[in-house]
Order: structure tokens, then C-alpha cells, then sequence
């Protein structure tokens, strides 16, 4: 197929229809039998004089470009309903299958727009506020293309698998957000590296991982891509008692325990963020593990347990355990995480909290979901408490409309009320 | 007169589902002399078709196969293995795919899976065992908690 279509392209500038038939009769013999070097260089001997007119020769160039293409479809259909050969699944809610690169290079990614509109308790609040609003809510409604993500994975063997994700976050803004942060002359928009790092099986139950990784601590933090969570607003206990991230050594692997596999993770972090989010602390060292697991086919259950410290206070020392658990039965879900963090130097560094999530559906692609959050730090009094219900609708065709009300209430520095809407597309 | 009623259909119903509920089992598959040393237990089972195991004792890649999520084979062997219906996994595996983890492809066929697996090393797939032949060796049998039907004549 190659090569008739390098013969085709060769000939189109300034072809001779005559040229073209003996090419042509050179074609069919090569299809019959594999003519000698000789035959398929010798001249016909018959060449015609007659010239074609431009316009039979556009014609002609017209039918190869079509004979061209539609060889190449049923070429290419041939290959995908070859029944032979295994081909990925497309059924409603199945993932996308990426982009393929090159041979064993994989691309996908999602993108996220938000609408995000404050209520008047909320931005009232925020006026008379003179610290920096470090929440992903503006004190403003605004439209914003809050994600641009993109992931790429390598496998160059069974062995090794080479993994990146670079997000641009708040890429678009309307009206556009000033962060003060950074000296009030550009836009919050950042392009982080979410996760960068490199796997190797040393055995089926024991893989090492190096690079820049999501934090193992509970479920949402591992798994807070905008297509897999239920909410625009994100639970405070998953992103504000721990940096989200670290860069350093991992070990993991799935284990079978009887009928179930118990999944573990151990990892080690000395600083050294690659590419910290501004809008976040880093660990300055870290030492942790979490391990979780099925209960029943329907009930997960984690438990993670860390120590470390934070960048720009070296000289504290956090201790933090977390359980986590989610049930599902047919579409209904039931989640929840509790963390407790205690610091080496008394109460400021202490923080608690927990929330409890309910998805229900009430469509065919419909679903409604509430959930509860409480959070203390021990440098406030009182106990923040967030609520919130939603909507949400995911179509089989990868992109998720997500619109929700969240309520806080009691001291709640840094959280938002208002309405929170987002579009997600997966790619 | 209604309770009677009731009460025969409830019996009738029973009776169906019971009579329904053993179905011919399933084999899981490797080709012909390619099976490990051990046979593979249902937590592996589940493992390699959930690929959370990837690679074989040699460190080859496992290739598993799925037949098509409306076939009825795949929706028993969902069930029995998964206790979830196809659909129902997909959340499973959109959360894989951001991990950089596909699941399995699919093949149209008893038949085309075991060409597949029969002529690709490292490929593993299933079939009913009255498919089974001398192409491919068998290294689980997955069938219904209410027990395995004979293979229809």
C-alpha cells in the first residue's frame, strides 16, 4: 500500500496520461507477480503523442486522490474490524483510549471551566479581608478555564512506565483575577507540574517510584482530577492539613490477601519540590505510608499515617493519621475522610476534620449529591463547617456538567458560599 | 384466593431463578504450554483482569483480553469475578485511566479469543469450557455461585 501510494504521489505533478497507463500496467502486473527489476524499468515502446488537456488532467488527478482515499479508509477499516486483533472498548462511561504518540506513548488530559458566582455573605466578607484569598473561590463571580491538563505516559518496556501531568491552571479569566501575591501585575494563572516521575516493577508485588507525586493521603488528594470527583469545591481536610504533593522515592504494589488485594504505599520526601505551588506549602521532609483495601466488593477502606515537615517552618514536626472509606451499590455512592494532625511544638500546627459525601441518582445520567465538611485548626476556636448539594450530569461522552450550593458557616477563613459550576471535558 | 395466588407465583418465580441460576462455566485461558506452575487463585484473577498484575512470574507483559460488554460470557464473567456488571466497572477504570492504566481490549469472539491467545505470548483470556481445546491450556474455572450447567448438545 506503501508504495502504490508513493508511486501516485510521484506521479501527480505534471503527469502524461500516457506515462500514467504504462505505470498503471506496471501496477498490475506488480499485483499479479513480482516482476524483475528489467521489466518494471523497461520502456513501453508505445508512447502516445497525444497531450491531454489541463482540465482532463486535473480529472484524473481528481479520481487517484479519490481511489487514493478510499483505499486508504478501507485499508484502515480493514485493520480495525480486523476480528483478529483486540481493540479497545467503547461502551457508555468507558474512558477515552488517549492519543497515541508513538509506540508505547500515551496522551490524554481533561480541561475544566467554572463558573463560579459568590454570595453577597461571602463577598462581603471578603472586602473587609485584608489577607490574601488562597481558596480556589474569587471574591468575585467569575468564568474561569480553571484546568488545562495534560498527561502523557511512556512505556518503553513491561518493567519501567514514565509518567507526566502538567496542568495550566486559571489559564482564562472573566474578569481577570490579579493575584496579589505576585506584585499585583500579572493573572493567578500557573502552569504546574502536578506529577512527573518514573515506575519500575522490580517484582508483580513491589514497584519503586521516583519523581514528583501526588500525595498519598486519603482517597480525593490521589484521585482529585475534576472528571472523577463529584464536586467543583474541593474538601478542605484533602488539600489544607498537608502538602498535596512530594517529590521524592516511592514503594508500592497490590498485594492478594485471600479473595481481596490490600494496596500499599510507602514513600519518602527531602525537600526540594520540583516546581511547588505557589499557593501551597511543600513538605521540607516527609515520611509516610497508607494502605487500603476492599472490604467487600462494595466497601473501600484507607487508612494513611505521615510524618514531615513543612517548608518555612523546618523546625515543626506534623504527625497525621487519616481513614477514609467509600461504599457503592449500583449507582449510589458513600464516601467519607477524617484526618487528625498534631504539631511537635504544641497546638498551632494542630488541625482536625472530616466530611461524609452522598451521591444518589436521580436521572438516567443525573446524580445528586450532598456532603458535610468540619474543619478545626487550633490556631481559630471555633470549628468551620461547610455544607453542600449539588448536581451533577455525566454524559457517555466524556464531559461532566457539575453544579452545586455550598454553604459555610462558623469561622470559616478561606471558604466559600455561593454557587459553583463547572464543565469537564476528558481527552 | 389472591394469597394462593401469591403464593404459587412466588413458588413459580423461585423455581425460574434456581433453574436460571446455573450456567455454564468459564475457563480462563493462556496458550498451549504457556501456563504457569501454579494454577491462578480468584484474588489473581481478579488482579490480572483489573490489571493490577502485569506481569507474569518471568516478567513477560500479561496481555488479558475481554470479549465484548454485551456478550453474555463477559457480563457472567463481570459479575462472577467482579460482582459488578461491565457499566458498572467503568468507574473503576476511568480512575485507572488517569494513572496511565487501560483496560483491557476486547475481542469480537470465543473463537477469536482463542486464536489471539493461542498464537500471543502473554495474552490470557476466557472462554466457555465447552470452547475449550487443545489450542489453549486452562488456568481457572469461574463459574456461578448456584453451580455450572452442563454444556449444551
Amino acid at each position: 500500500m506503501g508504495s502504490v501510494v508513493r508511486r501516485l504521489a510521484n506521479l501527480l505533478p505534471g503527469m502524461k496520461l500516457a506515462r500514467w497507463k504504462q505505470m498503471n500496467n506496471e501496477f498490475a502486473m506488480s499485483r499479479r507477480s513480482r516482476p524483475s527489476a528489467s521489466a518494471r524499468t523497461a520502456p513501453s515502446g508505445r508512447d502516445s503523442p497525444w497531450r491531454p488537456a489541463a482540465a482532463e488532467i486535473w480529472l484524473v488527478r481528481l479520481c487517484i486522490a479519490m481511489v487514493v482515499g478510499l483505499t486508504a479508509t478501507a485499508v484502515l477499516a480493514g485493520e480495525v474490524a480486523d476480528p483478529d486483533l483486540p481493540v479497545a472498548e467503547h461502551i457508555p462511561d468507558s474512558p477515552p483510549t488517549g492519543i497515541r504518540l508513538a509506540p508505547g506513548v500515551t496522551f490524554s488530559g481533561y480541561g475544566t471551566l467554572q463558573l463560579l458566582v459568590p454570595d453577597r455573605r461571602s463577598r462581603s466578607q471578603s472586602d473587609s479581608d485584608d489577607e490574601d484569598d488562597e481558596s480556589q473561590f474569587s471574591r468575585r463571580a467569575r468564568l474561569d478555564l480553571s484546568h488545562l491538563s495534560g498527561i502523557v505516559w511512556w512505556e518503553p518496556s513491561p518493567a519501567w512506565k514514565v509518567l507526566g501531568e502538567v496542568d495550566l491552571q486559571d489559564v482564562v479569566q472573566v474578569p481577570r483575577h490579579v493575584d496579589d501575591d505576585n506584585d499585583g501585575s500579572d493573572s493567578s494563572s500557573f502552569v504546574a507540574l502536578d506529577r512527573l516521575y518514573v515506575d519500575y516493577h522490580v517484582t508483580d508485588s513491589l514497584s519503586v517510584r521516583g519523581g514528583k507525586f501526588l500525595t498519598p493521603i486519603g482517597r480525593w488528594n490521589q484521585e482529585h482530577s475534576d472528571p472523577l470527583v463529584w464536586t467543583v469545591l474541593r474538601p478542605l481536610i484533602s488539600q489544607s492539613a498537608f502538602p498535596t504533593s512530594a517529590t521524592g522515592l516511592m514503594v508500592f504494589g497490590s498485594v492478594p490477601v485471600d479473595a481481596r488485594w490490600v494496596d500499599y504505599q510507602i514513600y519518602a520526601a527531602d525537600g526540594g519540590e520540583w516546581r511547588p505551588d505557589p499557593h501551597s506549602q511543600a513538605f521540607d521532609r516527609a515520611l509516610g505510608m497508607r494502605i487500603s483495601t476492599s472490604l467487600d466488593r462494595s466497601l473501600q477502606f484507607g487508612f494513611s499515617l505521615s510524618r514531615f515537615g513543612e517548608e518555612g517552618d523546618a523546625s515543626t514536626s506534623f504527625t497525621l493519621a487519616g481513614i477514609d472509606a467509600a461504599w457503592s451499590w449500583h449507582k449510589v455512592e458513600f464516601s467519607g475522610e477524617a484526618i487528625v494532625r498534631h504539631g511537635s511544638d504544641g497546638s498551632p500546627g494542630n488541625e482536625d476534620g472530616w466530611f461524609g459525601q452522598a451521591v444518589v441518582p436521580v436521572g438516567e445520567r443525573w446524580w445528586a449529591v450532598a456532603r458535610v465538611e468540619a474543619y478545626r485548626r487550633a490556631a481559630v476556636v471555633s470549628r468551620s463547617r461547610t455544607a453542600l448539594i449539588g448536581l451533577v450530569y455525566k454524559s457517555s461522552a466524556h464531559w461532566v456538567f457539575k453544579a452545586e450550593w455550598a454553604r459555610a458557616s462558623g469561622s470559616a477563613d478561606g471558604l466559600p458560599s455561593g454557587l459553583l459550576s463547572s464543565v469537564t471535558l476528558v481527552y | 384466593m389472591l394469597a394462593f395466588a401469591t403464593l404459587l407465583l412466588a413458588c413459580v418465580t423461585s423455581s425460574s431463578v434456581t433453574a436460571a441460576g446455573a450456567e455454564v462455566a468459564i475457563a480462563v485461558v493462556v496458550g498451549k504450554g504457556r501456563a504457569p506452575a501454579t494454577p491462578l487463585s480468584p484474588a489473581l484473577v481478579v488482579g490480572i483482569f483489573a490489571r493490577k498484575r502485569q506481569l507474569w512470574s518471568d516478567r513477560s507483559p500479561i496481555l488479558p483480553v475481554n470479549l465484548p460488554a454485551s456478550h453474555p460470557l463477559r457480563r457472567n464473567f463481570s459479575r462472577w469475578v467482579f460482582d459488578r456488571t461491565p457499566e458498572e466497572m467503568q468507574d473503576y477504570w476511568n480512575d485507572q485511566y488517569f494513572h496511565g492504566v487501560l483496560p483491557p481490549p476486547v475481542l469480537a469472539s470465543e473463537e477469536a479469543v482463542l486464536r489471539f491467545v493461542a498464537s500471543t505470548p502473554g495474552a490470557i483470556g476466557y472462554v466457555s469450557t465447552c470452547a475449550v481445546d487443545r489450542r489453549v491450556d486452562v488456568l481457572a474455572i469461574v463459574q456461578s455461585p448456584d453451580g455450572a450447567a452442563p454444556c449444551p448438545r
